[in-house]
This record gives structure tokens, C-alpha cells and sequence, in this order.
């Protein structure tokens, strides 16, 4: 165990030697301030981080993450429920089919004007665009649960409840994990959109501002707090699958 | 123990209909062991999920025990071929299930299932998942989450046809010890001649679809765990293969 872990983290280790590498390389040829070379950076993120950076990404953390419950929440059982309900699936899917293409950042402005410039505006873009991707994904995933389960569970005498708690939610949620790995990318994506835009607090607002100032150092200092924030964010939904789906990897 | 009557299944599924049974009676006596056999898909296993009570006939009557039938039935027990196990769930909570489901303290729970999975030589598999057994342990821990219902009626839909020719003979052999032991209904779906008529005491064939019922072979030999190697199973197969022939013909 903690012989996988050391290993693990020197793996990682490597990875970020190389990709430091290559950033090196990239910013010697550009050889323009815009690109600063990562030692610079990370000098500046060091010197930040106990200044004002931690606050900034306490904050942009905050909004990831309760975007990503709320999100969840609210998405896993009607996605469930419209997976296996073909009448409540016939009265929401064409509403589902309708709203989903639509990309739910130009909302943003009228957000905006609804909710202010704090947090609620940030959680409920994320939380919009998310709800959605799992919902389809979920939904897909309780389509998918074989009669044959079904049939046992039922000859068992379970009731609805029981179903959806022994056998449906069991078995899509690895489907709704990875889509809300793949979730999360977009949720930083529109994190960074929100938080550019009329903000005063975050990872995403740094960046804005830095630029404005003409300050790569910072502003890269700001990006590294956002590859940080993802990396979490992966880890996360990492540990939610060896501990939920421990019976997948076997 | 089972009465069916008249009984005829069609189901409609995107626009076309399928007729799955014609006409079905049948009699069945508490403690006989009976097998189904026809060509695959001709609406056998439709049957057996009319006895479990999953499926209501679109005309005719099925009664179990003297009630008629339109929802599971809780000493009634059905094993399926695949799926019936849940690979998130271990051994002794998919064994449990059925117990947890009714509501049965995780003590008691504990209680009842313990000796069947030592009976069925899974004790020191508890923990595991099913993904860690192997394909016959699996159909093992299917046969002790029924058992544990103590079930007087126990379903099976090609239970072992996923499984080698040792192991599938192994556990007919421990589906006899049970039946014999516990002295319950045991009604087999299969579309294997050995195992129709190593279990079945009676054969009941079935014609390609719409399931018709064609004959009942007699078969007072079965579970007789010495069965076969006599010359008269290796008569009664060619007997029941013969009728086969002439229904898919």
C-alpha cells in the first residue's frame, strides 16, 4: 500500500518534471514576458499563495464543489427516474433533447443580473451545464440496467424503492462518475467564464486581472491554482470510485 | 401445487406482437421435480416467469397453492442464468438479500444464511465479490440466496448452461440433494437433454413458438444420483431427443 503510493507519486513527480520541462522550453523559445518560464512562475505562485491566492482558490473550490452536489443532486434521480419510467421519459425527454444543446454561458449576463456578482451566480451557471450532461448520462446508464436484474430483484419481493436503491443506483453509477469526470473539465471551463466576467474573487478574476495588469508571473501563478483546482477535483471523484465501485476493479 | 389453465401469452413490443404461448394446461403436484425443454426461444421461460409471477397470461389461468397468481409470490424462489447475481454486492449480502428486502435483522439474516453457504462450500467466500468466483460458485451463491428464502416452490431458467460440463453436473447434483432434502417444487427451464433427464421426474416438451405443450415424458428415475451411468438415461435422452425432433420439425 504504501509502497503503490510512493511509486504513484513518483510517477506523478516525472510527469510534472516533464511537463515543466517542456513549458521551459516553450517559454525560452517564445522568449516574450507574456510567457514567463515555470520557475518564474512558481516563484510568484509561492509568494502569492500566503498573500491573497489561497483565498482565491478556497473560493473558486468552493463554487466547483457545490456546483458539483448541487448538480449531482438534482441530475442522478431524474436521470434514473427517466431512464426507467417510460412515461415520465416520454413527457421530459423532448424538453431534455430541446435544452441540452444549448450552451448555457450566454445565460450569463441575465444570471448576472438575477443573482449579482457573488457566488450564486458562478454555482448556478456550473451547476446548470452539469445538471444536464449527467442527467443524459444517467438516464442513458438506468436504460441500460438489464430486465433480467430487474426480474430478480422483483421475484425477491423488492418494492420501487428497493429497486432503485439495490440494483439501479448500483449499477449506473459508474456511468455517472465518468460523466462527471468528464464533467469537471467543463465545470472549470465555464468556472473560469463566470469568474472573468463582473467578479471580484477567484481563480478565473486573478487571471482577468493580472492580464490586465500585465502581470504574466501572476497571471500564470493564477493558472497553476486552476490546474491545481482540477487536480483535485479528478482526485476526488477518484476516491469516490475505489470506495463506491470497489467491485469494478476486481 | 400448480394449476394452469387454458393459458395463452402474447405481448406487444414496438408494433408487433409476438405469441409466446398457445394453449398451455398443466398439473403440477407439491415436491415433483419437472423440467421444461423446447427449442431455445419458443416461450418456456415465459412460462416459468408466469408461475414466478412476473408476467400475467393474456388469457387462462395460473394458480400456485391454490391462489391465483398476479404478483411474486414470497416462498417462491427464481434463479436466472445471468444477472440475477449483482456484482456490487458480495457474497453473503447477495445471499441476504431477499432477507434484507423483507426486512429481517442483519443478525437473523446472519443466522439462516451461514449453514447454507457452508452446505454449499462458499463460507470462506463471504466477503468476496462475484466477479472473484468462479462461474460455478457464482450459480452457487444464485441456489443459496433462494434457499435462504426457504422456498416451497424453486424456478430455475437455464440455471447452469454457462457453465463447463463438470460443474454443470456437479451442481444438478447438489440442486438433488436440495430438492430431495427440503422436499420443495422444483421446476427447471432448460434446453439441455442430460440435464432434463438427470432432474426432471416429468419432461414437459415444448413445440417452437408459440410454446405449445406437446408431450410429458415419465421419469421415475430422477435424482437418483447413479442415474447416469444406467443404460435407461442414456434411453430416456434418446427418448426425449426424439420428440424434440419431431416438434422442430
Amino acid at each position: 500500500m504504501i509502497k503503490g503510493l510512493t511509486r504513484r507519486l513518483m510517477e506523478y513527480g516525472l510527469a510534472l518534471l516533464f511537463l515543466g520541462l517542456l513549458w521551459h522550453l516553450a517559454a525560452v523559445t517564445v522568449n516574450k514576458p507574456i510567457l514567463p518560464t515555470p520557475w518564474l512562475a512558481l516563484e510568484k505562485f509561492a509568494a502569492m499563495w500566503e498573500e491573497s491566492l489561497w483565498q482565491h482558490f478556497l473560493v473558486s473550490s468552493w463554487r466547483v464543489l457545490a456546483s458539483l452536489i448541487i448538480s449531482m443532486g438534482a441530475a442522478v434521480p431524474l436521470g434514473l427516474l427517466l431512464g426507467r419510467s417510460e412515461k415520465a421519459d416520454r413527457l421530459l425527454a423532448p424538453l431534455v433533447y430541446l435544452l441540452y444543446p444549448i450552451p448555457k454561458s450566454v445565460f450569463l449576463p441575465l444570471i448576472i443580473v438575477f443573482l449579482g456578482l457573488g457566488d450564486a451566480p458562478k454555482i448556478f451557471l456550473i451547476t446548470l451545464i452539469l445538471f444536464f450532461q449527467i442527467l443524459v448520462a444517467a438516464r442513458d446508464a438506468a436504460k441500460g440496467v438489464p430486465q433480467q436484474s430487474l426480474y430478480s430483484m422483483q421475484s425477491l419481493g423488492a418494492n420501487q424503492w428497493q429497486t432503485y436503491r439495490h440494483v439501479i443506483w448500483p449499477s449506473c453509477l459508474p456511468k455517472i462518475l465518468t460523466s462527471l469526470r468528464i464533467s469537471i473539465g467543463t465545470a472549470i471551463a465555464v468556472l473560469f467564464l463566470a469568474e472573468s466576467f463582473a467578479s471580484e474573487k477567484g481563480l478565473g478574476y486573478l487571471i482577468m486581472s493580472a492580464w490586465g495588469r500585465q502581470e504574466p508571473g501572476e497571471m500564470f501563478a493564477a493558472i497553476m491554482g486552476m490546474a491545481l483546482l482540477g487536480f483535485w477535483a479528478y482526485i476526488l471523484v477518484d476516491l469516490l470510485e475505489k470506495v463506491w465501485c470497489r467491485w469494478e476493479k476486481l | 401445487m400448480i394449476e394452469v389453465k387454458n393459458v395463452s401469452l402474447t405481448y406487444y413490443q414496438e408494433n408487433t406482437t409476438t405469441q409466446a404461448l398457445a394453449n398451455v394446461n398443466l398439473h403440477i403436484g407439491p415436491k415433483e421435480s419437472w423440467v421444461f425443454i423446447g427449442p431455445s426461444g419458443c416461450g418456456k421461460s415465459s412460462l416459468l416467469f408466469l408461475l414466478a409471477g412476473l408476467r400475467r397470461p393474456t388469457s387462462g389461468e395460473v394458480s400456485v397453492a391454490g391462489a391465483p397468481i398476479s404478483s411474486p409470490r414470497p416462498q417462491t424462489a427464481l434463479i436466472l442464468q445471468d444477472y440475477g447475481l449483482f456484482p456490487w454486492k458480495t457474497v453473503r449480502d447477495n445471499t441476504a438479500l431477499g432477507l434484507k428486502l423483507r426486512g429481517i435483522s442483519a443478525r437473523e439474516q446472519e443466522a439462516i444464511i451461514t449453514p447454507i453457504l457452508e452446505n454449499l462450500g462458499l463460507a470462506e467466500h463471504k466477503h468476496h465479490f462475484p466477479a472473484q468466483l468462479s462461474g460455478g460458485q457464482r450459480q452457487r451463491v444464485a441456489v443459496a440466496r433462494a434457499l435462504a428464502l426457504n422456498p416451497d416452490l424453486l424456478l430455475m431458467d437455464e440455471p447452469f448452461s454457462s457453465l463447463d460440463a463438470l460443474t454443470r453436473e456437479n451442481l444438478q447434483e447438489t440442486m438433488v440433494d436440495i430438492w430431495q432434502q427440503k422436499g420443495m417444487t422444483l421446476i427447471t427451464v432448460t434446453h439441455s437433454i442430460e440435464e432434463a433427464v438427470f432432474l426432471g421426474q416429468k419432461i414437459a416438451i415444448f413445440s417452437p413458438r408459440p410454446a405449445r405443450l406437446v408431450s410429458i415424458v415419465d421419469n421415475p428415475l430422477a435424482g437418483d444420483r447413479s442415474f447416469r451411468d444406467h443404460p435407461d438415461f442414456y434411453r430416456l435422452c434418446a427418448r426425449v431427443r426424439h420428440l424434440l425432433e419431431e416438434v422442430t420439425r
